[in-house]
């Protein structure tokens, strides 16, 4: 019983930062209909921006998610203006070999640049524990997953409650009523892309402290973030959570209680994608356009 | 005028053909034993690229034809092992394992598209890797199986079954262009509606250019598996493997026999250069040409050369006309 709390909480923690990675795919997906590759690579770079702001200053790296979201989000806009705005109109298998290669090529800059080495943060306070019952909870690691959830609670917010938001919502329903309205398509577009680079520098900052940084780490999380957006559909926040917590649960059973099943538990997300694809393409909680 | 220009290209074409299989035939006999190994590989990811052409023509993109290469090389190095087959026949048992892998999957995979279906493909390949390297008894695990070298170790032989294969495929390719099915297949890739609308079949003609480009790859995959002598999840099933079929196509012409080769020739070669001179990132290359081939020529280099030569045509046959 202990053991299946202790997998349960662990999971739960993990669901966050899939959750926080999925949504930054999602929006993307679900404003411009283009399936971004390099999403994975920008929460690469914003981990390594974490692990190397904290080597030099010894600032807690929580702390510098909104330095690395601020960054990532101008890094952001510059890809879109320069890469995806200008094949925006042409098949979407382009973009999707587009952004494959981006992904390439900056997975492949950390390379040469940092090697293969996994690297990890140690702050002062990393050992320090609260215990709830029998269960042990790190401090940095409950600190993690609550960046997490507050970045998709500032995210959530901003596409329901704010002007922003709501014209965000016009264009992934329909750009030409939108632009007829006065919507600078454009922009939003320009805008979405470089919010969801945010979210993927304050997931990257998640990563540093949860688990490793390395640089093919991105490549680990957007084949998840896959499964999740691909489970949840496109239709709510609540898809894209539950899929999260479905997919990060599973892991962590099948990792704890079947024989040598870390391994096993890679595939889990693969099964889940191939599943839900070929059995309910539009997501077990959503609606999808049909292309 | 009119009549003489295409029969002198078509002229041209048949000429170069020749000339480069002749070449082709007699390379063996002139390099040395590091080019020689240099023109195997080359020729192995021009066939994984015209394998997976034949796909894409259909307007179905895979990203993860790993899975049949990889599944190629387990089964071929486990028939040659475990049931003592011989090495060619293991291969071609490789290779219809494959076909016969992907004809299965056709009902289930083309009941999504686009980026759908590229992702579909990916995670499968993810998959069957998880399965090599869990399934220990079987697959050794992690530590993979090692073969007997190909024609005990001989390189020409192994050249030429590569060539042959390579010929094999171009000409199926070839072949398929001159028949009806070749406007279906058009048709389709834009458009599988309006295609299905006009009584084309889509799924059957999709199922068999999946069988066909699978297979292919399952026999390339047994060569590399017995070329190489040592297969392990992580070299089989590569991502890089379902990869550079889709960067070299996209870099030499997506749909064309002369786009497939132009690609894999200068991108496998520039590939074995950078990977020899760097340690890490010599696929930022890939990366870099991948971006550059769709922003700027997203009809590849074969597109731009064949563009031009028409331009160059079309004045003679507006004065004819």
């Amino acid at each position: 019983m202990e053991m299946f709390i202790q997998a349960t909480v662990n999971g739960i923690i993990t669901a966050g930062l899939y959750a926080l990675v999925a949504y930054g795919l999602l929006i993307v997906l679900g404003i411009m209909n283009v399936v971004n590759f390099a999403h994975g690579e920008f929460v690469m770079i914003g981990a390594y921006f974490s692990y190397w702001a904290f080597i030099a200053t010894g600032v807690d790296p929580l702390l510098l998610a909104l330095p690395v979201a601020l960054a990532m989000f101008l890094c952001g806009m510059a890809i879109y203006k320069f890469t995806v705005g200008p094949v925006l109109r042409e098949p979407s298998i382009n973009q999707l070999v587009l952004t494959f290669g981006i992904s390439l090529t900056l997975q492949n800059v950390a390379l040469l640049l940092w090697n293969a080495d996994l690297r990890s943060i140690s702050v002062p306070y990393a050992d320090v524990s609260f215990s709830i019952g029998s269960i042990n909870l790190g401090v940095f690691r409950v600190a993690a997953f609550l960046l997490a959830c507050l970045s998709i609670g500032i995210l959530q917010f901003t596409t329901h409650y704010t002007r922003f938001g709501k014209a965000m919502q016009a264009v992934s329903q329909n750009k030409t009523a939108s632009s007829l309205v006065g919507i600078n398509v454009n922009s939003v577009h320009l805008l979405t892309f470089g919010a969801a680079a945010a979210t993927a520098g304050v997931a990257g900052v998640v990563v540093s402290v949860l688990m490793y940084t390395f640089p093919t780490v991105g490549a680990h999380l957007i084949l998840k973030a896959f499964a999740i957006v691909i489970l949840g559909g496109l239709g709510s926040i609540l898809g894209t959570i539950i899929a999260s917590l479905v997919l990060a649960l599973s892991e962590s059973y099948v990792g704890t209680y079947v024989p040598s099943g870390s391994g096993w538990a890679e595939g889990v997300s693969f099964l889940l994608i191939i599943a839900v694809l070929i059995m309910r393409p539009q997501g077990l909680f959503g609606v999808r356009d049909h292309d | 005028m009119t009549s003489s220009a295409p029969a002198r290209w078509r002229f041209l074409g048949t000429a170069t053909g020749i000339i480069a299989v002749a070449a082709l035939a007699a390379l063996p006999f002139l390099v040395d034993a590091y080019m020689l190994h240099w023109a195997i590989t080359v020729l192995k990811f021009a066939v994984l690229t015209l394998a997976w052409d034949i796909l894409a023509r259909t307007g179905q993109v895979s990203f993860g034809h790993a899975a049949f290469f990889g599944l190629g090389a387990y089964v071929a190095v486990l028939a040659s092992s475990t049931l003592g087959l011989g090495q060619i026949l293991s291969m071609l048992v490789a290779g219809v394992v494959a076909a016969g892998l992907a004809t299965c999957l056709s009902a289930l995979f083309f009941r999504v598209r686009g980026i759908y279906f590229a992702i579909l493909t990916l995670a499968f390949a993810e998959v069957l890797k998880v399965c090599a390297t869990m399934l220990t008894g079987m697959t050794g695990g992690a530590m993979g199986l090692s073969a007997r070298p190909l024609f005990g170790g001989d390189a020409v032989k192994s050249y030429f079954f590569i060539l042959i294969l390579a010929l094999f495929t171009i000409a199926t390719m070839w072949l398929l262009s001159r028949t009806r099915y070749h406007f279906g297949i058009t048709a389709m890739r834009s458009s599988p509606e309006v295609a299905a609308a006009f009584g084309i079949p889509v799924v059957p003609i999709r199922t068999i250019a999946y069988s066909v480009s699978a297979g292919l790859t399952g026999v390339v995959g047994a060569f590399y598996a017995f070329y190489t002598t040592y297969i392990n999840p992580e070299s089989a099933f590569d991502v890089a493997i379902s990869v550079a079929p889709v960067i070299m196509s996209i870099f030499g012409g997506l749909y064309s026999i002369a786009g497939g080769i132009i690609g894999a020739v200068t991108l496998t070669l520039l590939q074995e250069y950078l990977r020899t001179t760097f340690e890490y990132g010599s696929l930022i290359v890939y990366g870099l040409l991948l971006i550059v081939s769709i922003l700027f020529m997203p009809k590849g280099v074969w597109g731009l050369v064949s563009g031009l030569a028409s331009r160059q045509r079309s004045p003679a046959r507006e004065v004819a006309s």
